[in-house]
């Protein structure tokens, strides 16, 4: 019993030890990156603040279509269905999922734009691993958002959907 | 003038001495509200500027120097309140097939500025220059 106690915390402490070495190597920076990033510092820096002003201007595009398609279209056609005695709860599930998604798009943009900002206040000529581990930490919460607008662009396909069979169904 | 100077009170001497200690006192208060009133305005300044910019707040507003919207997108969202969706009102196909049009055409609006906004391709190491 106690051999295989001792078998198991081996086994395991090996297995967590590989992993964590796998994990550093991927996020290693090598000396070839780690010099790239001292080199073409103010270039890259540039380019993220441009990339901030393209991104903000992305935000508030979308955001703007967004909040049209709640305020003016799914709100007030579920306030009709009402008014007219009828009764669709997709079309209700679909307007809440997507105020909630909305809401997600707003937040984890909030957590991508502060993550680009604290990215570019570092100094990569002096600091070129801190840079490289923020560049990636950034690149995941960018991901997020574009996850979010996926999830949004889905819900829009669904709620043309509902509209057209409810369409039908008054026909 | 002597007369006047020997008949005088032992207190007047005083009644003057007094007004010219108020004037000082009362000039050091008045630096001390300015001192007061500035630090308060300096204090609730930084506050407003620390929540607004702890709340996320500052990221979505694009009034910030070298965010502001392009002319071209300021002219397009005075075009864009053209079609109004009343909230009650008879329910009919035709009425929804207008709201499908318009809605579709909103939609689309989407596409018009980029089919993938934030890929993570201009973080990639790539592009950077890795």
């Amino acid at each position: 019993m106690k051999t295989k106690v001792i078998i198991f915390v081996v086994l395991t402490f090996t297995t967590l030890s590989t992993a964590s070495v796998a994990y550093a190597v991927d996020n290693e920076l090598t000396e070839k990156q780690s010099a790239s990033i001292v080199n073409y510092c103010n270039t890259v820096r540039q380019d993220l603040k441009n990339l901030q002003r393209t991104d903000a201007r992305a935000r508030t595009y979308f955001g703007a279509i967004y909040e049209t398609i709640l305020s003016k279209y799914l709100k007030p056609l579920n306030l009709r269905i009402v008014d007219n005695d009828l009764s669709n709860a997709t079309l209700l599930k679909l307007q809440s999922d997507f105020a909630e998604a909305r809401t997600d798009f707003s937040e984890d943009y909030i957590k991508y734009s502060k993550s680009l900002e604290e990215l570019v206040s570092i100094d990569c000529r002096f600091e070129p691993d801190l840079f490289y581990k923020k560049l990636v930490s950034t690149r995941e919460k960018r991901a997020t958002v574009a996850y979010d607008i996926k999830v949004l662009n889905g819900l829009l396909t669904s709620i043309i959907k509902s509209t057209e069979q409810l369409k039908e169904s008054l026909k | 003038m002597n007369l006047e100077a020997a008949t005088r009170t032992p207190t007047e001497p005083q009644k003057a001495d007094k007004s010219q200690v108020v004037a000082p006192k009362g000039g050091r208060n008045l630096l001390l509200l300015g001192i007061i009133a500035t630090s308060i305005a300096f204090l609730t300044t930084f506050i407003s500027l620390k929540i607004y910019h702890d709340s996320g707040d500052i990221y979505l507003d694009r009034s910030r120097p070298g965010f502001l919207p392009e002319k071209e997108e300021v002219e397009k969202d005075e075009d864009s309140d053209s079609f109004v969706f009343s909230d009650s009102g008879l329910l009919t196909p035709e009425v929804l097939e207008e709201y499908l049009g318009n809605l579709k055409q909103e939609i689309n609006h989407l596409d018009d500025f980029s089919s993938n906004p934030f890929s993570t391709l201009p973080l990639s190491d790539s592009i950077l220059g890795f």
